[in-house]
């Protein structure tokens, strides 16, 4: 043939080529020595098992699990997730992120050894000297004695905190070995889920339980969706296809957002809305489902408290021993009360208007009678007062048939009266309906109560419940952990349980300088009755809030996070808490992979492998998914890394060298961590014994999960939220066993929040700040009105990052950075404003990098052209905590000022300083995208008195669980608990001012003017004469 | 010595013809300026092109025109180029000068193009000029300005590379000559027969070395007399030499066959030493007058191969171009 | 040059290469579903981590996502050709003279904002309004955005191949893949200029181009592409787009099911649901989509059908604007048939030569006839028994 001929001729190459032998190349390309597997596990919560494709033992790219090719067989080949005991439905699963795991473990910024700042000493920590000293290089041996000295020589055990934010994130060997030595020492945990705002407290309100999410395969049955507030598309990647697929299935979707967010691409609708005013929203589906008779009595009747009495005098719930004499009264004290899970029986009219009691196991066909729904009436009690009692029904529909009716409604929202309407019918009209939220309203003050318990009224007033395809899911960060009912075996071991405590504080009040307390709870400031609480000096908690655990953090460890980059209110962070002379914080411990900016402000940094490099296996679960996933590296370490749980075990061994006996909590710290150290020992063992000690792993074998992921036994799968409650009577997690829509608790009353309302935010907002609408509409908020602080500062979370990870992963890096992003970097921007993309080494070298990306702010062009800025330009954000400079792109998706209310400014979170260019005129150091946040704590979730289900075990169940199930006998709690009641975040709840700060010859600038363009969106370009 | 006014005119006439065919075309202008040359013996053949050997050694100035017989049509930026021919008892060396106001070394972008500069040959018999034909295979001497002269290192701005290197620059995987890290010798050797077919010689005996001049460059090609390998030009006594020159301008996107060369032959004769316009002749080394005839037989050949390929539809575009001008010019002329 | 029946235009146009008298049995061919696609670019990485994480191909992205209408890469690459293409004009026969198709190279900058305009929208903010689309009543949304996964169609009238002087560039006779000679190429850029979907990519590293290469590695071996397995929105499918409704069993295999494959009937069959991107291009693409069913037809029109007052081709309806609505209109509310194709979709990294959909389940075979899904519509819903579950313990 011709290609053995010294020329190459070719004739014909539609048909055919003469040499083909140079394909090889991409046979070369494509080939690899090995494959093995493990877990991407980062605080997206999802868990995609991946395979790695190794070449000369460096993994080369990653491909999700499911691959059925010869040679490359990865867990549970073939059929991937089938494998687990679920269908194929569920392939494939794995981001962009996953596939760049072995990118992110070869970038520059990785720790290289352990570091201990050049200014720190245990008895002189010189904290001013955070973020700014150069570090030295120490073993490994020094650093962990360093740790142990400190730790030895604390007078209090409680003042050795540990914050291990990710708790999908390896539950073992990284949170699980944290929490293990903050239990066996006596120390504190700070906790994730709530402080980071993923906590959505109006679940916890009304079910008493702590989020309720299904399997993301359950989505696909709905037939309607409303999603507000969340961009699902960008945060759940690996399982979004299944709500994709409800609208190939007929399933209609509407979106509710107050700008374009990516998601509402996916809508029917979209319904504009004020940013922070959601619960408007949701209230006025309420009261067209009311108006219109929508509703489901049955549904209602059996499982709410819409039938229970409610007294009008104080806003408690009827006790049954109030009207009934003969009827036992629970215990005076309201401790014993809760210990005793008898807050008394409640009562309700039968169909004859007779009364009669209903306990709180009387629920679903269980409910005695058929109660009535609408009672307003005077009841003779047994003490012979009487007092007008009406139901819950009564009370909340006549509330909010006065004051959310659809135009009122769009008066607050600026959702247009008729399109609420339609959608209202719609939404009752549909056999299976789901609504979504997240952090869009998980971080406003009010939104994260008032409207997740309105939208459980609609749902439950439409029998949206415990049934695959309807509910109300959150979906916000990691708490799945409770799914893992053996975790506690582990971390709390032999009964010693870390404190809990709530990050909020420590930030807020452990600095040198402390706020203002009032200041950060709203406007509720000076009404609020303040004192101090536990062993903390300064007045901060409210009353009602004993079991907030308040103690110094002396010694903080933070792994698994980045906190100080993800802290709202981040500038007072950094100025009072990490680099105040008089901080309570002599030691700050940072352990990651990344030399993040939490570790740049730590005294002792610990390298840990990343997870391509991992010695020790360990185990993940996440909230959407019904898998229990075991990950283990893939290749050697690059560098000096130890993991979490190796490192923690090294510290335990040396506190058993430096505390005598007698001082120490337990016999031996370190026995509590030999399977790390010992030779003989297996680290798999802890995770058997977790398995084996919990219901949902029981029968699950570390084999089993080596081999790759098994699927959890839950009562269902896909796994329906509140299923047993709906479909087996088991009473919901509150005091009335029911979902509770009015609150009796005190706090609830005082504030005056003890009913669905709608309340103005306590900052973002033009109007009355904190009040009920009645009042606020016709009051100015002078921060807006005289201030100018006419922003909203969104937030919302990044598709090609997690959080801050991957943020200096080169290929997200460049994408995350969106017009700004490039292979070269744009030499008008990045590279002349951002220079200091380079991270300290321990010889007090900096490692540099070329940028490739920097943050930007999307502004809607008219707000744009306002203060006369172009695509590209830089501008300035200031807020009433902080001001940064950032890039502009100017972005049709954005809410402009011109729509009534408060422009929006998107700036993506998780970004890092590096990323941000200089503030040359004002020059103040902090900077970053959680300047301007702030720390806000809500008086309504500071209450002991709120009843709910505690993270681990089921006080439904637990009398059927053999003995050998840890939380056997698990109880219904009161009061703090970490990640499931406690004062959330609400990062978004601030307004912010815009300036111009520079402009930039952005080459590419704004091109979307051109006619060109124009021409093209309207599909008449092509077609001309040429 | 051509007719100028006839020629306009039956370029005119060309035109018109293609227009009918719908493609337009500019007609072969072959202006000839050569006269004979002696090639210089030297001692040491000069590697440089500013070595003083070149001072005495007698230039010919070749005019250089648009490709526009293959699809992609193009060049045109370069009109002539100054040539010289200088040898000893083992090697030869042609040094070419042309004048490019643009120094364009580098190849780093999309829209990069080098400057470079080729001598196509054959010893023997005149070639077709279209890169020789199926059966009629050239040998040809090709410098890049980029290979010698660039400074940038084009990659590299990713955080890691985790591939094997060797692996995933698929270019230099697969041995394209064109794709190696760097070269030490700037010049590449070509067989052809017919374009497209250009293909890298398993010989490369030629050297090259290519220097920036006030206002253009300056480059020479060097080989050793003998021919290695199975189409290389041999420089035997007595065998008559043909050559031909190319020239690209990178700032022009000038590559492949959009470039300027000279439709015109030269031939270098080993016995007496001269390089001198090829005549009608095939192969017979006789002297011409360094009129049109030379072009026209020159053509003509070229035609002959293309009418054998009858299927090649730019080709059949260009002959008929060059026979309506032909034809045109004589008529005119009268 | 050889004229070439156009089957996308309904019309002959110019070719420079004269076609295989038949088709081939096997042609690459690839289902994108936009309304699956969630922008996450996955498919881009995977592709990218696969084949071009070399030094010289930082820029390169072989698959890359854009939302349309403002992304881009690179930048403008389809609206530059719109304007210079007239009404009914291929590339081929816009060529300008001297040349053999119409198209520029992107400079540089253009190639280096992968993700320019990512997630962005456009229209005026629906102020005291709703965005809303009802496609009874022929709404759209008046503010829009998509996703668009671009790739190489591996085209059956290929530019890139017409393109090069040199002939570097070939499609394979056995799985019409379209490859770019590592060892030949030389560098010309004719291909990076020609090809309207500007695929062919320049390595400044090699000084030569390269081109995607439709994961041949991988169908050789039976798979799909890696951007199509690594598809998290399940938006693809890939298969034999030539396997018509006559073929017989794969393999041979007669408990395999015979006929077209899954890829042709969404391509070809009456029920057509899935289009070429720019046919007018004249490229005959190999890459078909299921439209946005929120977004104005007119765009989708201008992007998806030849955009020609007179409709030529087999498509639904009397005009292109018709066919697309009609096309929406069918992924809005798939047929049951077509919804069970769509569980194929990311079930297998197996290549889906041929498949039943019966009742509430679908199967599929591969190319040797073994069978490589079989799988209901919906789970199963499990509910445990017993007084110690209960779902949330
Ligand atoms: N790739 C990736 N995956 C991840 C993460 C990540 O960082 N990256 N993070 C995790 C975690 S821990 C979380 S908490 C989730 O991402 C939160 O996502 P979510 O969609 O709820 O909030 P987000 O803030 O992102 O989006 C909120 C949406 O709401 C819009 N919005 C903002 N303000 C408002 C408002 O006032 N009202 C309403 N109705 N909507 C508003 C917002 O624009 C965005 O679309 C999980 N997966
Ligand atoms: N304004 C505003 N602020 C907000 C939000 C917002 O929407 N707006 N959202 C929140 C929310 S919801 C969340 S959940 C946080 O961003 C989560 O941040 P986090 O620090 O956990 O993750 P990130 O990914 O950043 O850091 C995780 C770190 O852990 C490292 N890492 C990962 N694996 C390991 C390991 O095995 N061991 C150790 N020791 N470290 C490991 C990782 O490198 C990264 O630095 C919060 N703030
Ligand atoms: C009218 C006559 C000519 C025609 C139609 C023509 C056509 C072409 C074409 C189509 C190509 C690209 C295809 C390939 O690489 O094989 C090419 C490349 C080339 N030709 Fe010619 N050619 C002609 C004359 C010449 C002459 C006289 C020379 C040398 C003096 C020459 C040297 C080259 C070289 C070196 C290349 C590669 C250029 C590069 O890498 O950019 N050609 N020619
Ligand atoms: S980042 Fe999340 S979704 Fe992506 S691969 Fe990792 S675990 Fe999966
Ligand atoms: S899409 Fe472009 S590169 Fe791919 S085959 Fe078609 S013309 Fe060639
Ligand atoms: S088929 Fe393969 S080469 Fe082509 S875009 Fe997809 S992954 Fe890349
Ligand atoms: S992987 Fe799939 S869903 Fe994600 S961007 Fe690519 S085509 Fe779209
Ligand atoms: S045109 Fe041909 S030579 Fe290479 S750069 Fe393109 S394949
Ligand atoms: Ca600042
Ligand atoms: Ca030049
Ligand atoms: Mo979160």
């Amino acid at each position: 043939t011709q290609s053995v001929d010294t020329i190459t001729q070719v004739d014909n190459p539609l048909k055919s080529y003469p040499n083909r032998d140079w394909e090889e190349v991409y046979h070369d390309i494509y080939s690899y020595d090995r494959v093995d597997w493990t877990v991407c596990h980062p605080n997206c919560t999802q868990s995609c098992a991946l395979n790695f494709y190794m070449k000369n033992g460096v993994p080369i790219r990653a491909e999700q699990i499911y691959h059925e090719e010869e040679g490359s067989p990865g867990p549970g080949s073939p059929g991937g997730y089938e494998e687990a005991g679920v269908s194929r439905h569920w392939n494939p699963r794995g981001c962009m992120k996953g596939l760049t795991l072995h990118r992110r473990t070869f970038e520059p910024s990785r720790i290289k050894y352990p570091m201990v700042r050049k200014g720190w000493s245990p008895d002189d920590p010189n904290p001013e000297g955070r973020g700014e000293d150069e570090f030295e290089r120490v073993s490994w041996d020094e650093a962990i004695d360093l740790i142990a000295e400190k730790m030895a020589s604390l007078e209090d055990e409680k003042r050795f905190h540990i914050f291990n934010a990710i708790k999908a994130d390896g539950l073992i060997t990284r949170h699980g070995a944290g929490r293990r030595l903050a239990s066996v020492f006596g120390g504190c945990e700070w906790t994730e889920y709530d402080w980071y705002a993923d906590l959505p407290p109006g679940h916890v309100v009304t079910t008493g339980y702590q989020t309720s999410d299904a399997d993301a395969s359950a989505w696909r049955a709905a037939d309607y969706t409303i999603i507000q507030g969340k961009n699902l598309i960008h945060n759940k990647l690996a399982d979004n296809h299944f709500l994709q697929e409800t609208r190939e299935r007929g399933g209609k979707m509407v979106g509710v957002y107050p700008d374009y967010s990516p998601t509402v691409q996916k809508c029917d609708r979209w319904l504009p809305v004020r940013p922070g005013s959601d619960p408007a929203f949701a209230l006025g589906v309420a009261h067209v489902i009311i108006d219109e008779d929508l509703y489901d009595e049955e549904f209602m009747r059996k499982f709410t408290t819409l039938p229970l009495l409610i007294r009008q005098d104080d806003g408690k719930y009827l006790r049954a021993h109030e009207v009934f004499a003969d009827h036992e009264p629970p215990a005076e004290d309201s401790e014993q009360r809760h210990e005793e899970n008898d807050w008394g029986d409640f009562v309700a009219l039968d169909e004859n208007g007779n009364p009669v009691p209903v306990t709180r196991e009387e629920v679903g066909d269980e409910t005695p009678v058929t109660p009535r729904l609408e009672v307003d009436t005077e009841l003779e009690l047994a003490n012979g007062e009487s007092v007008g009692v009406h139901t819950d029904f009564v009370r909340q529909r006549s509330n909010i048939m006065a004051n959310y009716d659809p135009e009122t409604v769009e008066d607050i929202t600026t959702i247009p009266a008729d399109a609420l309407r339609k959608t209202a019918r719609e939404f009752a009209d549909a056999e299976k309906a789901q609504w979504f939220t997240g952090e869009g309203i998980n971080h406003w003050f009010h939104s994260n109560d008032s409207l997740q318990r309105t939208i459980f009224f609609v749902q439950s007033m439409l029998g949206n419940i415990g049934e695959r395809g309807a509910g109300y899911y959150n979906y916000s960060g990691q708490y799945k952990i409770e799914l893992l009912d053996g975790y506690p075996s582990y971390v709390n071991p032999d009964g010693n349980a870390a404190h809990g405590m709530y990050p909020g504080y420590a930030f807020a009040f452990f600095g040198g300088e402390q706020l203002d307390a009032h200041e950060i709870r709203g406007d509720f400031d000076r009404e609020l009755d303040l004192v101090p609480q536990g062993d903390a000096e300064e007045p901060v908690m409210p009353t009602n809030a004993e079991s907030y655990t308040m103690s110094k953090p002396t010694i903080l460890w933070t792994m698994n996070c980045n906190l100080l980059n993800q802290t709202k209110h981040q500038e007072h962070v950094i100025e009072n808490f990490v680099k105040h002379p008089d901080t309570s914080n002599e030691l700050s411990i940072v352990s990651d992979m990344h030399m993040t900016y939490s570790a740049r402000h730590a005294d002792i940094v610990l390298p840990v492998p990343s997870w391509l490099e991992c010695e020790y296996p360990d185990i993940t679960v996440g909230p959407e998914n019904p898998f229990i996933h075991m990950d283990h590296g893939v290749m050697d370490s690059l560098y000096d890394t130890k993991q979490d749980g190796e490192a923690i075990a090294l510290v335990a061994e040396k506190l058993d060298e430096k505390i005598p006996p007698e001082e120490r909590n337990v016999d031996s710290y370190r026995a509590y961590f030999d399977k790390f150290l010992d030779d003989d020992k297996d680290v798999r063992d802890y995770i058997q014994e977790t398995l084996d000690a919990g219901m949902t792993t029981r029968d699950i074998d570390v084999e089993d999960i080596e081999d790759g992921p098994e699927r959890l036994q839950l009562k269902t799968y896909p796994r329906i939220p509140f299923y047993s409650q709906i479909n087996e009577d088991r009473p919901f997690y509150t005091k009335t066993g029911r979902m509770e829509f009015h609150k009796e608790e005190d706090r609830f009353l005082e504030l005056g929040r003890d009913d669905l309302d709608h309340i103005e935010s306590p900052e973002g907002t033009p109007y009355g700040v904190n009040k009920k609408w009645d009042e606020a509409k016709d009051e100015e908020n002078p921060l807006y009105h005289d201030e100018e602080y006419q922003f909203y500062y969104n937030t919302p979370h990044p598709k090609y990052r997690t959080h801050s990870s991957w943020g200096m992963t080169d290929w997200n890096l460049i994408w995350s950075s969106r017009d700004f992003g490039s292979t070269n970097a744009d030499p008008e921007g990045t590279e002349r404003l951002v220079d200091d993309f380079s991270f300290p080494q321990g010889e007090g070298e900096t490692e540099e990098m070329p940028p490739l990306g920097e943050a930007f702010v999307e502004m809607h062009p008219e707000d744009a052209a306002n203060i006369d800025v172009e695509n590209g330009d830089y501008v300035r954000i200031t807020g009433k905590r902080g001001d940064l400079v950032v890039r502009v792109m100017v972005s049709e998706r954005q809410r402009p000022r011109s729509a009534g209310d408060m422009g929006q400014l998107t700036l993506w979170h998780g970004w890092w300083p590096q990323q941000f260019p200089d503030d040359e005129e004002q020059g103040d150091g902090v900077k970053g995208y959680n300047v301007t946040t702030n720390i806000w704590l809500d008086p309504a979730q500071e209450t002991d008195d709120l009843v709910h289900k505690s993270v681990f075990g089921d006080p439904n169940i637990s009398e059927h669980v053999e003995d050998d199930i840890v939380w056997q006998g698990a109880e219904l709690e009161h009061g703090y608990e970490e990640t499931v009641w406690a004062p959330t975040g609400t990062n978004r709840d601030d307004l912010v001012e815009v300036e111009k700060y520079e402009e930039a010859d952005w080459w590419p600038g704004d091109a979307r003017k051109d006619e060109l363009v124009q021409d093209y969106i309207g599909g008449s370009l092509q077609g001309g004469d040429s | 010595s051509i007719d100028r006014n006839a020629a306009r005119g039956a370029t005119k006439l060309a035109v018109i013809v293609l227009c009918l065919m719908m493609v337009l075309q500019v007609a072969v202008v072959a202006v000839l300026t050569v006269g004979p040359q002696p090639l210089r013996s030297v001692d040491k053949v000069p590697a440089e092109p500013d070595a003083a050997a070149w001072d005495d050694a007698p230039t010919e100035t070749v005019s250089l025109d648009p490709q526009q017989m293959a699809l992609p049509y193009g060049g045109g930026s370069v009109d002539e180029v100054t040539v010289q021919a200088v040898t000893n008892d083992t090697h030869v060396a042609f040094r070419m000068e042309w004048e490019d106001p643009t120094a364009d070394t580098e190849i780093n972008e999309p829209k990069a193009y080098s400057d470079a500069a080729a001598i196509m040959l054959r010893s023997g018999s005149q070639p077709p000029v279209a890169m020789g034909a199926s059966g009629d295979p050239v040998n040809i001497w090709y410098w890049r300005s980029s290979w010698q002269h660039s400074e940038s290192d084009p990659g590299g701005d990713m955080y890691s590379y985790p591939h094997p290197d060797n692996e995933t620059k698929p270019g230099q995987a697969a041995g394209n000559p064109l794709s190696k890290s760097s070269y030490n010798r700037y010049a590449q050797n070509y067989y052809a027969t017919g374009y497209g077919s250009l293909t890298n010689a398993e010989t490369q005996p030629v050297a090259a070395n290519g220097e920036r001049t006030d206002d253009g460059w300056a480059v020479v090609f060097q080989r050793e007399h003998e021919a290695s390998g199975q189409y290389d030009a041999a420089f035997t006594d007595g065998e008559q030499m043909y050559l031909t020159y190319a020239i690209w301008d990178g700032d022009a996107d000038e590559v492949n066959g959009e470039k300027s060369l000279s439709y015109q032959f030269l031939t270098l004769d080993t016995d007496d030493g001269t390089l001198s316009a090829a005549d009608s002749d095939d192969g017979s080394g006789n002297e011409t007058d360094g009129t049109d005839g030379g072009a026209v037989a020159g053509v003509t050949d070229s035609a002959l191969w293309l009418v054998g390929a009858a299927t090649n539809w730019p080709a059949l575009l260009a002959i008929a171009t060059i026979a309506a001008w032909l034809v045109s010019y004589w008529r005119l002329r009268e | 040059m050889p004229e070439t029946y156009n089957p996308q235009l309904g019309r002959e146009h110019s070719y420079p290469y004269e076609h295989q008298e038949e088709e081939r049995d096997w042609h690459w061919g690839m289902i994108i579903n936009i309304n699956r696609c969630i922008n996450c670019n996955t498919c881009s990485f995977a592709c990218k981590s696969t084949w071009t994480s070399g030094e010289g191909e930082e820029y390169m992205w072989w698959m890359n996502v854009e939302t349309e209408p403002y992304g881009g890469y690179p930048m403008g690459w389809d609206m530059r050709l719109l304007d210079d293409l007239g009404q009914d004009e291929t590339i081929f026969e816009a060529a300008e003279e001297g040349e053999r198709v119409k198209g520029y190279v992107a400079q540089k900058e253009e190639w280096e904002y992968p993700a320019l305009g990512d997630d962005q929208v456009h229209g005026e903010y629906p102020t005291g309004d709703v965005v809303e689309s009802d496609l009874e009543n022929d709404e759209y949304h008046d503010m829009w955005q998509f996703y668009l996964p671009r790739l190489c169609n591996h085209c059956k009238n290929p530019a890139c191949l017409a393109a090069c002087p040199r002939k570097a560039i070939y499609k394979r006779e056995e799985d019409g893949i379209v490859l770019l000679d590592q060892e030949r190429c030389r560098g010309y850029r004719k291909c990076v200029k020609s090809c309207p979907y500007h695929k062919p990519m320049y390595n400044p590293e090699t000084g030569v181009s390269e081109k995607p290469v439709g994961c041949f590695p991988r169908i050789e071996e039976g798979n799909v592409p890696r951007c199509v397995s690594s598809c998290i929105g399940k938006t693809r499918l890939h298969g034999n787009i030539n396997r018509g409704p006559d073929a017989g069993h794969p393999g041979g295999n007669a408990s395999a099911a015979a006929g077209r494959s899954p890829v042709n009937y969404l391509a070809k069959s009456d029920e057509k649901i899935a289009l070429p991107l720019y046919p007018q291009f004249g490229t005959r693409p190999q890459v078909f989509y299921m439209p946005p069913y929120h977004v104005p037809p007119e765009f989708l029109t201008q992007m998806f059908t030849p955009n020609t007052d007179e409709k030529r081709n087999d498509w639904p309806g009397d005009t292109f604007e018709e066919s697309i609505k009609i096309v929406q209109d069918r992924v809005r509310n798939p047929s049951h048939h077509t919804l069970g194709i769509l569980q194929l979709f990311g079930a297998t990294t197996r290549l889906i030569e041929t498949y039943t959909v019966k009742e509430h389940r679908v199967k599929g075979w591969d190319r040797k006839g073994n069978k490589v899904v079989d799988m209901p519509f919906e789970e199963e819903m499990e509910v445990r028994e017993g007084e110690m579950w209960t779902n949330q313990p």
